[in-house]
Order: C-alpha cells, then sequence, then structure tokens
C-alpha cells in the first residue's frame, strides 16, 4: 500500500502544484475582481468569499481539479498493458484503489481546499474586507468543494466503464453536474450535506465497484449494482431541468417587448409598451396613443416594494439561502465613506470605513457608538428591512423605525404590538422629488388592509384602505408614483416576479389612485398585460416536453422540493395543489400512465433476455415507481446483451448464456474444417 | 496430484457480433511449457487476459492453478507472472527503482536472478526506464516477472517487436532461469521459431478456434507437402481431399499440394492426376506452421496465364 503510495505521489505531484498555482490564481484574480469594483457603482468586495467572481471560482475550480485528477490518475494506466502492470500484482486490488483514491483526495484537498482555505483566512483577517466576515460565509464554498470530489469520482467511473458510447460512459459525470446544481439549489448547509452525502456515496461505491471488478453491471456486487443504477437514475433526472434550461437559453427576455402601467406627471394612468430597443409606445387607457417629447412625460417609480419580508415565516424567497451574503449580514447601503451593515447575530448596525475597510461605527438602541468607545446595544428585533441608509426606513419584525446614520438618532415610526400586532407588509420612502429628499416627502406603510401615509417627522397623516382583494400572497409587489402636477399619488399592484408568465398574462393589475391629502381615492382593476412577450426561439418546438413531461412530472417535483426547503410560496402552492382533488388526481393520473408507460417499455426490453420471474418483477416494479427517467436509467446501468439466433429452436438468445433460455440447448461447439490436430492425450481430455 | 495449472472450459469472448475466442478448451499439465501461437488477430492475447482476470468472458470458464480466474487472491497472483506484450513500465522509475517498487509487493523475490537478467541485457540500475530500448524495457519487465519465481509463468508474446539479437537474448535468458526449475510456461508468439526450442506441446489458434494442441512433432507429421510434376501445365487442384488442403502452388509444370491429415484416398486421388513424379517432401516446423496459419486457397504462377493476362 505505501508502495502505491509512493507511486501516486510521484506520478501526481507535478498535476497537484500545478493545479494548486492554477486555483490560487484564480482566487487571486476573482479578489483582484471583487476589490477594484468596490470604488465604482454597486461594488460588493464585502462579500468576500461569497462575492460573485470568488463563488465562480469555488465553483468551477472543483469541478475541473477534481475531474482532472480523477482522469489523469487512471486514463494513462487505462491502457491495456499498463492497467495489467498496475493490476496483477500480490496486493489486493482494493488496496490500489485506496491507495489511487488517497492520493488523489490528498491532491485535490492541496489543489482547491488549501487556496481556498488560505483566501478564507485572508477574507478573516480585519482590514481586508470592507465589511464582516463569518466563518459561516464559507460553507456555500465548503459545499461546491465537495462536490469535487463527485466529480473527482466521476472522472474516475468514465474512465473505467467499459461502454461502446461516450455518452453512457459519462453519465456519472452528469450525475455529479446534477448533484452540484441541486445543492446550490438549497437553503442551508445542512440540506446541501445530505444533497452531496448520498450521490457521493454512490458515486464511491460505483467507482470502488469498478475498479475492482473492472466491469460493468453483470459482474458487480449488490451494492455496486445499487449504485449504478442510483447514479444513472440521478444522471436521467437531469433530462427535464435541461431540457428547461435550453429551452430558457435561448429565450431571452431582452429581445421581447415589455408592458406595465405607469402614472404621468398629469395623474394620468397609462399603458406603456417599451421594446428592447428603446423605443416606447405609449398609450392611454381608452387605447388612445400619446405623443411624448422626452421621458419627462412619465414619473420615476417613486418607490418600489417587491417583497414582503415580515409577514410570512421561514426564508421569504425561494432563492434565498445560505449561499446569499444576505442571509448572514444585510448591507444597508453606503454613504460617501462608509458602507452599513445589519449584523443578524448582533442586532446592530455596523459601517465600516471605505478607504481602510475597518469597522468604524456601530449603531443599535443606545445609538452610535465608535468602535474604540464601545459597543451599541442591540434592536429589539431580529429581521431588518433597510433599502437605503439615505431613506433612513428601517422595518424589523417589531415594526418600523426612521433611523438617520449620521446623527445616529432613531424615532419609531410604528410599532407592531402597540398597534394591535398588525404585521406591516411592506413600506417604502415616497420621495416626491428625484433628486433629493424633502421634508414633504411620505413614508408609505401597508399595514393590514390599509396604507398608513407618515410624513418625515414620523407623524401619520392618513390611512388608505385597500380592497381585501388585492391583499393576495400572489401580489407583493407595489409601485408608487407621485403626479408632481396634478399632486396625486398612484400604488400598482402586480403580479409576483416569479409566478410563470403564462400565468401572470391573466392577472389583472390593480391601481390605486390618490390626492397627496388622503382624499379622493379611487381603485382600478387594470386588465392583464403580458408582461413580456417573447420572440419565440426555435426551442419552441420543445414545448410538448415542456407541456407533457416538464408540467406533470418536473414541475411538480420542484415545487414539493422547494416546499421541502421551507420556501414559503412553493409550501402554499403545494398545499394548494394537495387540496385541488381535480389537479391532484389528475397529476396523480399522469404518474401512473407514465410508470405503466415504462413497465410496458422495461417489459419489452427486458423480456428478450428471460430473466427470471423475480428479477422481473423487481425490473417492472422500479420501473413504475420511477416512470420514464427509471427507464432511461435503466437503458444506461443495464448490459446490452448480445442475441444471437440458436441453431437448436430457431429463437434470438443471449451469448452470454451457455443454455438458451427457450430450448435448453447448449452452443455448438465450432464447425471444424479438417485441419484439427490434436494429440491423443488432448483427444481424451477434450471428450471426457 | 498433476492437477493442471491452466484449465478452460467453453471460453468465449465476443466483440461486437464476432466471436474472437470461440468455446476454447485447454488444459496445461504442471510443469509443462505450452507455446500458445497464431498469427496476429486469431485471439490469443484475448485469451491471455481472459486468464489473467484483465478481461471479462462473454462465457465459459477458466481455471488458474486450480483456482477460477475471477477469484484472483493476493496469493494466487504471487504464484503468476504475466509479461504482458507492451512491456509497460513505470518511465520515470530508474531500473533500480523497478526493481524497489516491485519487490516491494512480494514475500519472495529473489535479487540474485533480477540482477543477473538485468546484466544479460547490460541495463543500468541508474536509468530511467522510459530511456530504455525496447529490447532493454523488454529484459527489464521479463527480469521484474522472474524475479519473484513464479509456478507458473504467462508470457504473452514478450518477443513481439525485437530485433532478432535482443529476441535470441530475452529467451536465452527466459530459457536459463526456467528450464531449471521446471516451472509450467503458457508462451505465446505468432511465430513458432520463438517457442520451438523451449515448449513440450503447442496450441495454435486460428480465427478464435483452437485447431492443434499437440507435440511439436505430432504437429509436424500431421503436416504433408507433395510435389506433383507434370509433362505440361498441371490441372487444377482436386477439392475432394478428405484431409484439408491448405494450400496449392502451381507453376509451368509443377504443382505443389500441402494437406493436413492426408489419407491413403488423397494419395490415390493425386495418383489420378496422372503426374510424371509424385514425391513427398518433409516440411520443416517453422514452413508446416506458415503453411498452416497461411492464407488457404491456390496460388500459382503460370506464365502462359500471366501473358493472357498482360
Amino acid at each position: 500500500m505505501r508502495t502505491i503510495l509512493w507511486k501516486e505521489f510521484r506520478e501526481m505531484w507535478v498535476w497537484v502544484l500545478l493545479a494548486t498555482l492554477l486555483v490560487a490564481g484564480a482566487f487571486s484574480y476573482g479578489w483582484s475582481v471583487a476589490v477594484n469594483r468596490m470604488f465604482y457603482s454597486n461594488g460588493e468586495a464585502w462579500h468576500s468569499v461569497l462575492h460573485p467572481s470568488v463563488v465562480l471560482v469555488t465553483t468551477f475550480a472543483p469541478m475541473i481539479v477534481g475531474t482532472a485528477l480523477g482522469f489523469l490518475q487512471i486514463m494513462p494506466e487505462r491502457s491495456r498493458d499498463r492497467w495489467a502492470f498496475l493490476i496483477h500484482r500480490p496486493i489486493r486490488v482494493e488496496q490500489i484503489f485506496w491507495g489511487k483514491i488517497l492520493v488523489g483526495l490528498m491532491g485535490y484537498s492541496l489543489a482547491v481546499v488549501l487556496p481556498f482555505a488560505v483566501f478564507s483566512w485572508y477574507c478573516s483577517q480585519p482590514g481586508s474586507v470592507p465589511g464582516p466576515f463569518y466563518w459561516a460565509m464559507t460553507l456555500p464554498g465548503l459545499s461546491s468543494l465537495l462536490c469535487g470530489v463527485s466529480f473527482y469520482m466521476a472522472a474516475i467511473i468514465t474512465s473505467l466503464r467499459e461502454t461502446r458510447w461516450f455518452g453512457t460512459k459519462a453519465v456519472a459525470l452528469v450525475t455529479a453536474a446534477g448533484q452540484i446544481w441541486v445543492v446550490s439549489g438549497v437553503s442551508s448547509f445542512e440540506a446541501a450535506l445530505w444533497q452531496i452525502l448520498w450521490p457521493s456515496l454512490a458515486l464511491f461505491i460505483l467507482a470502488h465497484a469498478l475498479f475492482v471488478r473492472q466491469d460493468l453491471f453483470d459482474r458487480l456486487k449488490f451494492g455496486g449494482k445499487v449504485a449504478s443504477l442510483y447514479v444513472c437514475f440521478v444522471a436521467a433526472c437531469t433530462l427535464p431541468p435541461s431540457i428547461k434550461f435550453i429551452h430558457n437559453m435561448f429565450e431571452k427576455n431582452t429581445s421581447g417587448i415589455w408592458y406595465n402601467y405607469e402614472m404621468d406627471r398629469e395623474g394620468r394612468i397609462l399603458r406603456v409598451e417599451q421594446s428592447d430597443g428603446g423605443a416606447v409606445k405609449i398609450q392611454d387607457l381608452e387605447g388612445n396613443p400619446i405623443n411624448f417629447s422626452d421621458d419627462e412625460l412619465l414619473n420615476y417609480p417613486g418607490w418600489r416594494a417587491d417583497e414582503s419580508y415580515f409577514d410570512q415565516a421561514g426564508p421569504p424567497s425561494w432563492r434565498f439561502s445560505y449561499r446569499d451574503p444576505q442571509y448572514h449580514v444585510n448591507e444597508l447601503g453606503r454613504d460617501l465613506s462608509h458602507v452599513w451593515f445589519y449584523l443578524k447575530e448582533r442586532r446592530v448596525m455596523v459601517a465600516y470605513d471605505r478607504a481602510t475597510r475597518r469597522k468604524t461605527v456601530e449603531l443599535g438602541r443606545n445609538g452610535k457608538v465608535s468602535v474604540q468607545t464601545g459597543q451599541a446595544e442591540p434592536f429589539e428585533s431580529k429581521h431588518i428591512s433597510f433599502r437605503d441608509v439615505r431613506t433612513q426606513l428601517a422595518m424589523f419584525d417589531d415594526g418600523a423605525r426612521l433611523i438617520n446614520v449620521l446623527s445616529g438618532e432613531i424615532r419609531m415610526l410604528y410599532h407592531v404590538t402597540e398597534n394591535g400586532g398588525d404585521c406591516i407588509k411592506s413600506g417604502a420612502h415616497l420621495r416626491k422629488s428625484r433628486v433629493e429628499t424633502s421634508k414633504d416627502d411620505y413614508y408609505v406603510l401597508l399595514i393590514g388592509r390599509h396604507f398608513h401615509f407618515y410624513d418625515v417627522e414620523a407623524g401619520l397623516k392618513f390611512k388608505v384602505p385597500v380592497d381585501p382583494a388585492w391583499l393576495k400572497a400572489d401580489y407583493v409587489n407595489h409601485s408608487g408614483y407621485y403626479a408632481s402636477k396634478s399632486k396625486k399619488i398612484g400604488i400598482t399592484f402586480e403580479p409576483r416576479w416569479d409566478i410563470p408568465r403564462e400565468k401572470r398574462k391573466k392577472m389583472p393589475i390593480y391601481f390605486l389612485v390618490l390626492n397627496e391629502d388622503g382624499s379622493g381615492v379611487q381603485h382600478f382593476e387594470l386588465p392583464p398585460l403580458p408582461f413580456v412577450e417573447i420572440k419565440k426561439p426555435w426551442t419552441r418546438h420543445l414545448k410538448w416536453a415542456d407541456d407533457y413531461l416538464l408540467k406533470s412530472l418536473h414541475h411538480r417535483a420542484m415545487m414539493y422540493y422547494h416546499a421541502r426547503q421551507g420556501r414559503a410560496h412553493e409550501v402554499e402552492a403545494w398545499q394548494k395543489f394537495l387540496q385541488d382533488p381535480a389537479k391532484y388526481y389528475r397529476h396523480l393520473g399522469w404518474l401512473t400512465l407514465a410508470g405503466f408507460l415504462s413497465s410496458l417499455a422495461g417489459w419489452f426490453w427486458i423480456k428478450r433476455y428471460r430473466p427470471t420471474q423475480d428479477r422481473m418483477l423487481l425490473i417492472l416494479s422500479l420501473l413504475f415507481l420511477c416512470g420514464p427517467l427509471g427507464l432511461l436509467a435503466m437503458i444506461m446501468a443495464l448490459p446490452r446483451h448480445r442475441l444471437k439466433v440458436c441453431p437448436a429452436c430457431g429463437s434470438l438468445r443471449p451469448v452470454e448464456k451457455d443454455h438458451c433460455p427457450h430450448c435448453s440447448a447448449p452452443w455448438q461447439t465450432p464447425e471444424k474444417d479438417g485441419t484439427e490436430i490434436f494429440s491423443v492425450q488432448v483427444r481424451e481430455e477434450r471428450s471426457s | 496430484m498433476n492437477e493442471p495449472v491452466i484449465e478452460t472450459r467453453e471460453l468465449t469472448k465476443f466483440y461486437g457480433d464476432i466471436p474472437v475466442v470461440n468455446m476454447l478448451n485447454i488444459q496445461i499439465p504442471r510443469g509443462m511449457i505450452y507455446g500458445f501461437l497464431g498469427r496476429n488477430g486469431a485471439g490469443k492475447t484475448t485469451t491471455i487476459r481472459m486468464l489473467m482476470g484483465l478481461v471479462e468472458p462473454t462465457r465459459g470458464e477458466a481455471k488458474i492453478l486450480g483456482q477460477d480466474r475471477g477469484e484472483w487472491t493476493p496469493e494466487l497472483r504471487a504464484r503468476v507472472g504475466y509479461l504482458a506484450e507492451g512491456h509497460h513500465v513505470y518511465g520515470w522509475m530508474t531500473v533500480r527503482e523497478c526493481g524497489l517498487f516491485q519487490a516491494a509487493f512480494y514475500q519472495h523475490w529473489n535479487a540474485d536472478i533480477f540482477h543477473a537478467v538485468i546484466k544479460h541485457f547490460g541495463l543500468n540500475e541508474k536509468a530511467k526506464a522510459g530511456g530504455l530500448s525496447r529490447g532493454q524495457r523488454a529484459g527489464l519487465c521479463l527480469a521484474l516477472t522472474l524475479a519473484p519465481e513464479p509456478e507458473l509463468l504467462v508470457l504473452d508474446d514478450p518477443a513481439l517487436g525485437l530485433d532478432p539479437v535482443a529476441r535470441r537474448s530475452l529467451l536465452e535468458s527466459m530459457i536459463y532461469v526456467t528450464r531449471k526449475q521446471d516451472r509450467s510456461i503458457l508462451f505465446s508468439s505468432h511465430l513458432l521459431s520463438d517457442v520451438e526450442r523451449v515448449a513440450d506441446r503447442i496450441g495454435v489458434m486460428d480465427r478464435g478456434v483452437l485447431r492443434a494442441d499437440c507435440t511439436m512433432e505430432e504437429f509436424r507429421r500431421h503436416i504433408h507437402h507433395f510435389v506433383l510434376e507434370f509433362a505440361g501445365v498441371p490441372p487444377a487442384p482436386p477439392q475432394d481431399f478428405e484431409g484439408c488442403l491448405l494450400a496449392s502452388f502451381r507453376t509451368e509444370e509443377e504443382m505443389s499440394l500441402t494437406l493436413v491429415n492426408p489419407t491413403e484416398r488423397d494419395r490415390e486421388t493425386m495418383a489420378r492426376l496422372k503426374p510424371r513424379v509424385c514425391e513427398e517432401r518433409d516440411l520443416d516446423l517453422e514452413e508446416a506452421f506458415i503453411r498452416y496459419v497461411g492464407d488457404r486457397g491456390e496460388k500459382s504462377f503460370l506464365l502462359h496465364e500471366m501473358g493472357e493476362k498482360k
């Protein structure tokens, strides 16, 4: 074993060194991109290990290095003489496998984990990152690094598998890609670990089984067979999302036309069409075209409250996960010299100097405190939504506050428990000027069934009732407008962004219009808008797959999957689905039909090989449960037996079997051609 | 008692729809040197790779030293030395490191044999294996295979690609080390001259089928070569021989026929052609082997036909 380790080390060290240098270089480059951007536009250098340019490295480096090391360790030795030289020695083949795996994983750790660890340590040092750093921020990177092990195993399997077609050979790589896809979508690291564990375990078992047995399905032991089927099944499961991905890739929103309702400076509600070229077509609600000379005709949205963070349990957005920097820390905006953050654990706001990248000030219940003099006291509640320090509006679980980060002054705008427990659904700062805040601005909170309008001194000016029909979970996007000429305020209730386009096209849009003193409230229910018309790509031909395969299988599965993650919208959608018998039974019917058809196809496939009754029953049951994806997995995993005509009965029989499964006849010995020369002794042996 | 060291039963391997080894039955007793012969692509290497557990047979069974080929234990591998045809060694190792690397796996390692073979091939222990010539690399591989003194040696065309000197050198070392220790050897080659000095018995594969399994003397005895002289142009060779006509060759006045297992009736058939002279000539072993495995059918060198073609 030690000798194998030595040999593997000697063969791999150059590659490992090269990979280490490349990965370290990639981290350095990623970090330099992140740091350079902080001085321009919306830099997010404080994301440190979660910065997109770094995440790119932590996502792709493990994939590339893992795959490369796996191939480099096996491929060169796989040619037949080299393999024979490696394998034919008086130790157990498992020991050779372990020797390779240990060196490979050590090499992988050196090449990928070490640079990542060093980089994380650098980010944790004060003065390195212009923002707070938590070690928990390294968990997404760590999960990607663990996925790299799967790629390593997958490359070993791909090198070892002997199949006719490379696509079937590379099925393990597809599984590893599917794994990293799933892992990047789960909400917590614990969930990610489970998603990493099972495929990795299956890939490891299969790699071990193939290495030791050096052949495909038939010679594998039970564990190897199960692992092979599982790996192929996971790979097959990537097919529906891949179709969806390809479809979406060609369906670019930017090539379409965008529709929405806006309010102009006169206070009229207008239907606006914008094409990707920037051309704007405006109509009033009667369909009459409105001419305009410049964009001054339109208001800019005074505020936008995309989503409520306060009336739902659990992570609010289906994309929100431990991979988001905001999961750990909220960035609250920046002024000229500082970037502000809210630390969820400590419930305080902190400011980092943009030049020195060090923490300078804390802000809490007791106001502003310099870090040199002490610590701020925590706010009473944990969650916060604070879009921009300039708006001053900060919303917590227990209510809304106005926080002036320059002076440290904190004023309570609305307290949930003091006002009967009505939660804040959304809130925003409604500015009347495009350029700067003024003392005439409003702070608007949607609480219960009313919009509450506050002045900048935190005084409640008036309340406006909202039609209860509008307060649905699908309508959490609000935009507000201030018409400067007519002194009117308009608020839209638009469908959520993540609702499927086909459904959105049928949902009306609500518009609330009122005077700036709160009088003259009007409720409008406006016709649905297409939102965006998309030029149909060539992938429209995949629509049947989208309708029948994806909707009935993939979409429901994804809904269930995200509901299991505790994502509020999907939990609600899943509950709705379960409570709708028509939909539920129709879906069940689809699944049953798919299972039945898959079993039928499997039966046609398998019956040629005349398996035992028990085995046939097992295969058909599995196919019924796993459906078309199970069928695909079976086709990929099971070897295709060659069939020859039986000379005795004329039926097709697998060449692997000694006896014909139809007539039990053995194979005929090769025909004699008269050249046979066998010594007497050999003839006796052969006849016996 | 004298259990065969290698035994196969209907061993078969398909590549695609072609049976490259077709129902091979073979038994090699202990202590025998068995020459495994055939042309390129006859199925020798596939058979050996199946025996060594490197290729999975499509069906059939094989036993090595009494154990099923699928159950290779470390002990069994220690008892079987295998030299593959490519003479692979790790190029980055020196000759000495190759020896140390290989020795680390074996409980029994005869360093004297290793050094003797190395010396015989004139190898420098500090030379990188990657820089050795093909013949030297073959010598190194042979040293690595012989030093553990295995009970059974399986040599897959060890002299393939070597020049005559290196080929002779390799065979000499092999004979020197193995012959006196009464080891069993399965030695494949596509040239009979490689094995004729050492083999006790030979097996000849032809397109996946074992056609001959006998001693060399028996092999030679079964192949007969007749030369028939005619007054004019010889007639076409008869097609109704009881034995198998391997090849025929015609010139302006002469026809030669090579047959396997000819009978008295075949001789009468030849006599019916009324040749001026009918002579049976001896073939040496090499010639007999080439005729046996060579292309079948008639060849001619008739000047008048060539003129007609022109």
